[in-house]
Order: C-alpha cells, then sequence, then structure tokens
C-alpha cells in the first residue's frame, strides 16, 4: 500500500478522491455549504469553458474557488499532421493557469486534419513513425504548457493499417513521450466488444505504472451499425462498474465519471457517484 | 506505410471528398456530420426552420460536407456558426434566399455577445467631456432587411444595436436611426464623446446646440448599458 501511494503521490499529489465530470447543466444546483453534495474534484474541458456564457462565469469560478478542478481536452489533434496552434495554446495555458490547473489531458486519436475540425476523436494508424510523431507533439505542448500530459486511449470504430497492437502502441507511446496514461475504461470495455477482445488482458497489457486516473462513462449499441458507441449519454453498465473494481485492484489512482450528453440532474449524477467513491473507498480498505 | 495518406484517405471519406469505402468508416461520417448539423442547427434556429420549409434539408446537408472539407478552423464549437456564415456567404449555396447573410449574421451575434467576457467597468460618473469607446462585447450592425421583426418579405435597412442586458440576463436588441448609426461606427475614441458629437453634427449640418442634448441622454443610457466603455 505505501508503495502505491507512493506512485499516486507523483502522479496526482493534489488530486485525491473521485471526480466528477463538470456540466453546464449542474451549475445551478452546486453549491457551497457543507451539506451540499461535491465530488472530490472535477474534470473539466477547457474548450467549454475558455469562452463561457456571460451568466456562468461567476458560478464557475465559485467552483474553481472550492474544489480542485482537473482540465480534459478533445481538440488538440496529437495525432495530426500539424503541431497545436500557438495561439490555442496560449489561451489553454492561460486558463489552466488562472484556475490553478495542474494535471491536463488529452486523447490518442486526431480530431482536426491540415489545421481542419472534424470535431470528433479519430483512429490513428498504430505505427512507430505515428508514436514518434504524437511523443514530438506530446512533448512540444508539454514545453508550452509547463505540465505534463496525460493521455487517453480513445475509441475507435475503424482500425486503419497498422503494425502495433494497441497496447504496444499506448505502451510505446507513453515510453517515448514520458506522459502518464489517463485510462479509461469504458473505451477499453466499448473496444473489447467492438473488436471481440479481453477487456482485463488488455488493461493487463498496458504500463498500470503510468496511469494518472481513470474515466467510467456510458455508450449505447447502435443497431444500424451493429457496434456499441461511446456517447458517454447512459448510466455506467455493469461490465465498466466490474472493470473499475478490477483495475482499482491492480492500480491505486483516482477514477471519475464522464457525462457529455443526455446529461441528468445532478441529484442523479450524484448516485453514480456515490456508487464509484463506494467501490473506490472499498478498494482502500482491501489494501 | 505512410501514415499521412492514410490519414487524409481517411478524412476525406469523412468529409465527403470520396466515397465511403468501409462500413466502419462511414461510422464516422455520420458521427462528425451529425455534430456538424447539431451544433448548426442549434446555432441558427430560424434558418433552419426556413431550410425545412422550403425543402432544401438536402441542399443544407451538402453545404455542410463542403464546410467540412476547407472552413472548420476553430477548435471552439461555439464559433463553429459563424465559420459556416462566412463560408456560404462566398459559396453557392442558398442562393434562393436573398436575405440569408442578414438572417445568420443576426442569430449569431446573440451567441457572439453571450460568449463575452464581462467587462470590469468602474462605476466612474459618465461626462460627455470624457473620451468612450464602443465595447467589443456588443453588436452594431446595418442589415438589409427587418430582421427584429423576423420580416424578410421586403428589403428594408435597419440598424440594429444587440448588447447583453445583466439586469435580465439576455442580449436586448434595438433599432438605431440612421444618425446614431453613423456616430457609433465613426466614433473615434482618442477624442472626448463632446468633440465627437460636435464634429459629427457639423459634418451633417445639424445643429448642436437643438440636437446635442437629446444625443447625450442615448450616450448616457448606453454608458449604464456597459455599450459606451472608456
Amino acid at each position: 500500500m505505501v508503495l502505491v501511494n507512493v506512485v499516486l503521490t507523483k502522479v496526482m499529489k493534489h488530486i485525491k478522491g473521485c471526480g466528477l465530470g463538470l456540466r453546464a447543466e449542474f451549475l445551478d444546483d452546486i453549491h457551497f455549504d457543507t451539506k451540499s453534495f461535491s465530488p472530490d474534484w472535477w474534470e473539466v474541458t477547457p474548450e467549454n469553458w475558455i469562452h463561457m456564457p456571460i451568466w456562468y462565469r461567476e458560478k464557475f469560478e465559485q467552483i474553481a474557488q472550492n474544489t480542485p478542478f482537473v482540465a480534459h481536452g478533445v481538440s488538440l489533434s496529437l495525432g495530426s499532421n500539424k503541431k497545436p496552434k500557438k495561439k490555442y495554446l496560449q489561451e489553454l495555458k492561460t486558463f489552466l493557469d488562472t484556475y490553478h490547473i495542474d494535471y491536463y489531458s488529452e486523447h490518442i486519436s486526431y480530431s482536426s486534419y491540415d489545421n481542419i475540425q472534424a470535431h470528433e476523436l479519430l483512429p490513428v494508424p498504430l505505427t512507430p513513425k505515428m508514436s514518434d510523431k504524437m511523443s514530438d507533439n506530446i512533448k512540444y505542448v508539454e514545453d508550452f504548457l509547463g505540465r505534463r500530459l496525460s493521455i487517453e486511449n480513445a475509441t475507435y470504430y475503424h482500425s486503419e493499417p497498422s503494425s502495433l497492437s494497441e497496447s504496444d502502441f499506448i505502451n510505446e507511446l507513453l515510453y517515448k513521450s514520458g506522459a502518464k496514461l489517463l485510462l479509461d475504461l469504458n473505451n477499453v470495455y466499448v473496444n473489447s466488444i467492438n473488436h471481440s477482445y479481453d477487456a482485463k488482458k488488455f488493461i493487463k497489457s498496458l504500463d498500470l505504472d503510468k496511469v494518472s486516473y481513470m474515466h467510467i462513462a456510458g455508450h449505447y449499441f447502435d443497431e444500424e451499425v451493429q457496434m456499441l458507441i461511446d456517447s458517454h449519454g447512459t448510466k455506467v453498465n455493469d461490465d465498466t462498474w466490474e472493470l473499475l473494481r478490477y483495475t482499482l485492484n491492480k492500480i491505486d489512482v483516482p477514477p471519475m465519471i464522464e457525462r457529455d450528453n443526455n446529461v441528468p440532474t445532478l441529484d442523479i449524477m450524484k448516485k453514480e457517484y456515490k456508487k464509484m467513491k463506494k467501490i473506490y473507498d472499498k478498494r482502500a480498505s482491501n489494501g | 506505410m505512410d501514415e499521412r495518406k492514410i490519414q487524409k484517405n481517411f478524412i476525406n471519406q469523412i468529409n465527403g471528398k470520396k466515397k465511403v469505402q468501409k462500413k466502419s468508416i462511414g461510422v464516422y461520417r455520420y458521427l462528425v456530420h451529425h455534430s456538424f448539423f447539431e451544433v448548426l442547427t442549434n446555432a441558427y434556429p430560424e434558418f433552419y426552420t426556413i431550410i425545412q420549409k422550403q425543402n432544401l434539408e438536402k441542399e443544407f446537408d451538402r453545404s455542410i460536407f463542403k464546410f467540412m472539407q476547407k472552413n472548420a478552423m476553430s477548435p471552439y464549437i461555439w464559433q463553429m456558426p459563424n465559420e459556416y456564415r462566412k463560408f456560404l456567404k462566398k459559396s453557392k449555396y442558398f442562393k434562393k434566399i436573398p436575405y440569408l447573410n442578414d438572417l445568420l449574421y443576426f442569430e449569431y451575434s446573440e451567441l457572439f455577445i453571450f460568449m463575452q467576457k464581462p467587462l470590469m467597468t468602474k462605476n466612474i460618473k459618465f461626462k460627455v467631456s470624457k473620451k468612450y469607446k464602443i465595447s467589443a462585447n456588443c453588436s452594431i450592425h446595418k442589415y438589409n432587411y427587418d430582421v427584429i421583426n423576423k420580416d424578410f418579405t421586403q428589403k428594408e435597412e435597419s440598424f440594429i444595436l444587440g448588447y447583453f442586458d445583466s439586469d435580465t440576463q439576455e442580449v436586448v436588441y434595438r433599432p438605431l436611426n440612421n444618425l446614431l448609426f453613423s456616430f457609433f461606427k465613426t466614433l473615434n475614441p482618442t477624442l472626448s464623446l463632446n468633440k465627437n458629437l460636435r464634429l459629427f453634427l457639423k459634418k451633417n449640418e445639424i445643429s448642436y446646440e437643438l440636437y446635442a442634448k437629446e444625443f447625450i441622454i442615448v450616450f448616457e443610457e448606453l454608458y449604464i448599458q456597459k455599450v459606451l466603455v472608456i
């Protein structure tokens, strides 16, 4: 347990416990008295908050003063043929500095090509050349932001021509770039069903010492394409909860719930959060 | 293995430049198009109502794909509608709708104003002898149609000021007359408001003594609303 704690301290030393994705829909229901619900930390998507509607700003700043933030980006496009634009990186850095956010994560994917945005996370070819390219982009971003990045394993519905397995690619990228891994267990589950592999074996094959924190979320089955779609629009399913228990038995890192679509009330999210917290706390007592 | 070629080929299938070769790539084509469609129809509800009324959905879809190929540059989704408006202005789409740009500009202005940082203004008394400028947080625009009343049946010049009203927490639109519009468009922030007004009235052969007071009443009100700022 002591050893595990050392790893945790190195990775997310100011962030402890469980997190929840902060959504605009929750703002009115967030209060700061001792009886009100608050997660241990909030995850915020900078692209949604760098510019925000006037009436959100005051509440957002109050929340930032009361609860730690972790940032999770969606448009950095680390697998793109172009480096992220300096103008955007500067806005991002100002945002992270303003709200004292030390931890920032992005995806193992690309969302723009030739600077044209797709606003969707697209699968990269899993090759050594691509991991070199992404590693260069990660280091470039880390130098600019003055922060170490965590990178998230993404879902993919289409496999590009590749010479490496997904886990080999992720491990190689972590090694080359020195980045940490944001392990998204829902993505592991969705990919394992869509591409017929064993989710637990996949998790075991990753360099788990490098995991900084974990995501769990919901998905749905699309009849038309006969695939699970990582929608972040439903509650977390039993298989993903089971993967959380499984992974927490191996590593001691904070988990959080993402919900981006069909966002329910904070009260409903609180129930899911409490379930996650119970699993997380049980891990500690087992240890 | 040429990674760039692979990625370019994939992107071209998603954005409609190339035919989709695999069902799994079609999933991405659907997801990307769907997110563009959602953002644009949410930002432009009136525009989309007209698209539906005129059975132009297919043309709308084609325009989205064409837009995705070259013109969606901002990492911020909220800026996508304005990129799309600029794209349409130069494109061949919806030429049957002559008031299209006016409508899109008007609908986007509300989103633009909402997304601005609130102004941190000091509580300083309004004085016409001071220098003021128009806040970057508001919209002053000349339209060729009566956009406020959504009357697009005939051309009719209108000058509209839009700003965020902090009391009601809403964007307020108010029509300006031609003179006020011209005054604001030519306001020189390096001169006092009074000097600006004198020069403007002289140029338009209007008596300062007779009409300055009416202008100043409006200026003071707009200062309180943070349309005029120091």
